[in-house]
């Protein structure tokens, strides 16, 4: 995946080849400038020289001429170039020899210079001096011996090379310099274009990569201003119904706060009732033991009764056995009675009296059975109620024992309320407790819940500040769009 | 619940009655009948006390493998006297009624030639009455052993008509059975 280059990165890598191309042609130009430099000063160093030999020959004619005048006239004043030179020659010579110390061939021929200027120099001196003492014949025929002017021929020939090889290294130079100037004008040229082209290329690129993705993301930035137009209308919006919910919310933790005082009030009403339920169901419980003495009593009692009962029972059943017994005696004494009327009857009239007899006794027999007849039903009549009310006072034992056990039950039932009665109130309590921390609570989320609102209504200017700032944005990023373009568009 | 007459009182009132009898003289007495009352088979009927010599209650009766009609066994009676032993028949056998005990608890000893017994189921009391309330044989009745009717004062107040029972046709029957058995024995 080719790399994508940034801004930056194609602006730096423009710059950093144009500065490579420049930092090659100034080092290009500084390398021929520095040749050229060179090359000139060794041309004018070569002129210098060239003036050197000019100067130390200027000197050897002054001397020379000076020295014929005076020779011809006598006259001191003639002199004064002839001692100048006497001063000057051995320093021109001195500077040439300085001038010339890189070039072994010029000091060779300094060399053999110098003896000859100093032969000359003598020379002249001796005719001079000659001249001076007025020794004309002496010095005529010096002057006639030609070695004068052997010397100056010589000194010219020795200054004639100097000055030619000088010439020749001028010529050697100034071709020098050409070529420097030559080789410079064209790396400089070359450079030039060469970084004008690359400029141009490197501008283009970049101008049209920017232009296209400085176009592009001022289309996206254009967009996104639009959205966050949108976004921030919205949030706006949103920030007053936040504002109008926050008030709202506000009214309601009012309530809440209201609601949750009322709830510790009547969480503290609830432990006040909790701990009077406990203290009736402790009396209750006391209360239930008592009765459940008394149930015990009862049921004693019932035992007592029952056992009672059924010994009435056994009783009335002895009384059975012994009504039987009459009744069998009433009725053997019916039968007596009757086999005595028979008997009577039997007698004839002497045992009428015992027919009477007889009769009331079976009368009376009679009468027992049937008041033995009358017995047995009310003591089965007995029997029954005792077996009915056996029955019905074992119901009542049981009902008496299950009502014990109930009894035991509620007393249970009465701990376990009043167990429970002390959690309900330690419930109370602690639910108290916590309403009043919960009301605290609430309050400070009143506090918050303003702040909230102040923020609210912050953000919504905010809001309203980030849609004029993204209104902005959407100006700018047309106006960008515009820069970057070139063509007014539509609805930009 | 009650007593309707509380026992003492009841007691004090027998005694007083019973000695009242003693102490009044007696009525004079017009012709009367008395019957014994009994039932046999759910049905009512009356025995002529002149015909009967004793009665008693439970008195044990030996069983007897025999062929004679209506024997139910052997009793010694007549515990006043010396005493005998009788056969003993069935009452409700000998009448034909219907739904007789199986083991009759009362016996009446006939003193006649040949004592017998008669067995029957329930013993209901003495009875004297005039003899206007004894009512003989309504034509056409054609029952065997019995002679007329006796109409009772009843329990409820009303009255209830008894069959009489004739003991000495029952005895007369049971001779006439038995004679020839007897022949063949004294011989």
């Amino acid at each position: 995946m080719a790399r994508t280059w940034t801004f930056g990165e194609k602006i730096a890598a423009g710059f950093s080849l144009s500065f490579i191309l420049l930092a090659a042609v100034g080092a290009v130009s500084f390398r021929g400038t520095t040749a050229l430099a060179q090359t000139s000063f060794w041309a004018a160093h070569t002129h210098l020289v060239l003036e050197d030999i000019a100067a130390v020959g200027t000197l050897l004619r002054d001397a020379e001429s000076s020295q014929r005048g005076f020779l011809l006239t006598g006259d001191e004043i003639f002199l004064e170039p002839y001692l100048a030179a006497l001063k000057d020659l051995p320093k021109a010579v001195a500077a040439l020899r300085l001038r010339t110390e890189d070039n072994a061939a010029q000091q060779k021929r300094l060399d053999q210079l110098e003896p000859t200027i100093a032969a000359k120099l003598f020379a002249l001196r001796q005719t001079v001096e000659l001249r001076r003492t007025q020794k004309t014949d002496q010095m005529v025929k010096v002057l006639q011996a030609g070695e004068g002017r052997a010397l100056m021929d010589d000194l010219r020939r020795v200054l004639g090379e100097l000055e030619r090889e000088e010439r020749g290294l001028l010529v050697q130079r100034a071709a020098e310099v050409q070529s420097a100037v030559t080789a410079t004008s064209y790396s400089i040229g070359l450079g030039t274009l060469l970084g004008l082209l690359l400029v141009t290329f490197a501008g283009l690129v970049i101008t049209r990569g920017l232009t296209r993705q400085i176009g592009a993301a001022a289309l996206h930035m254009r967009s996104s201003s639009t959205e966050l137009q949108t976004a921030s209308t919205q949030q706006a919006t949103g920030a007053k119904e936040q504002s109008s919910s926050m008030s709202e919310v506000s009214t309601t933790i009012t309530e809440l706060l209201a609601t949750s005082r009322q709830i510790a009030g009547s969480a503290q009403h609830v432990a006040q009732i909790a701990e009077e339920t406990g203290k009736g169901a402790r009396a209750g419980e006391a209360t239930v033991a008592k009765a459940s003495d008394s149930i015990g009593g009862i049921k004693r009692q019932v035992d007592l009764i029952v056992t009672n009962m059924l010994d009435l029972g056994r009783r009335s059943q002895q009384i059975g056995g012994i009504l039987e017994i009459i009744n069998e005696l009433s009725e053997q004494t019916n039968i007596l009675a009757i086999n005595a009327t028979i008997e009577a009857a039997g007698a004839g009239e002497s045992g009428k009296r015992f027919a009477v007899v007889a009769d009331e006794i079976r009368k009376l027999a009679d009468r027992v059975g049937g008041s033995t007849k009358e017995i047995r039903g009310l003591i089965d009549e007995i029997r029954a109620a005792v077996n009915t009310t056996v029955m019905t006072t074992e119901g009542g034992a049981k009902a008496v024992e299950a009502g014990a056990r109930q009894f035991t039950e509620v007393a249970s039932s009465f701990r376990q309320i009043a167990a429970l009665v002390g959690t309900t109130s330690e419930a109370a309590r602690e639910i108290e407790l916590s309403t009043k921390q919960q009301s605290t609570a609430v309050e400070q989320l009143n506090v918050a819940v303003a702040s909230v609102a102040q923020v609210t209504r912050e953000t919504e200017a905010s809001a309203s500040q980030t849609l004029q700032a993204a209104s902005q944005l959407a100006v700018v990023s047309r106006d960008l769009l515009a820069l970057v373009q070139r063509q007014p568009r539509a609805g930009a | 619940m009650s007593l309707p007459t509380a026992p003492a009182s009841a007691a004090a009132s027998l005694r007083e009655e019973f000695d009242r009898c003693f102490a009044t003289l007696p009525v004079p007495l017009e012709p009367t009948e008395e019957l014994l009352a009994i039932r046999v088979g759910g049905d009512s009927y009356a025995l002529r006390l002149r015909e009967v010599a004793e009665i008693s209650a439970g008195h044990p009766v030996s069983r007897l493998p025999s062929t004679t009609p209506h024997l139910l066994g052997l009793a010694g009676l007549r515990t006043h006297r010396a005493g005998v032993v009788v056969p003993v028949f069935s009452l409700a056998s000998l009448l034909g009624a219907a739904g007789g005990a199986d083991a009759p608890r009362w016996l009446a000893l006939c003193d006649a030639q040949e004592p017998f017994a008669l067995a029957f189921d329930f013993f209901e009391g003495h009875l004297r009455l005039p003899a206007a309330a004894l009512h003989p044989d309504v034509p056409g009745a054609a029952r065997r052993f019995t002679s007329g009717l006796a109409r009772a004062p009843s329990a409820n107040g009303g009255f209830i008509d008894r069959t009489l029972i004739n003991l000495s046709l029952i005895a007369a029957a049971l001779l006439a059975r038995s004679d020839p058995a007897r022949r063949t024995k004294e011989q």
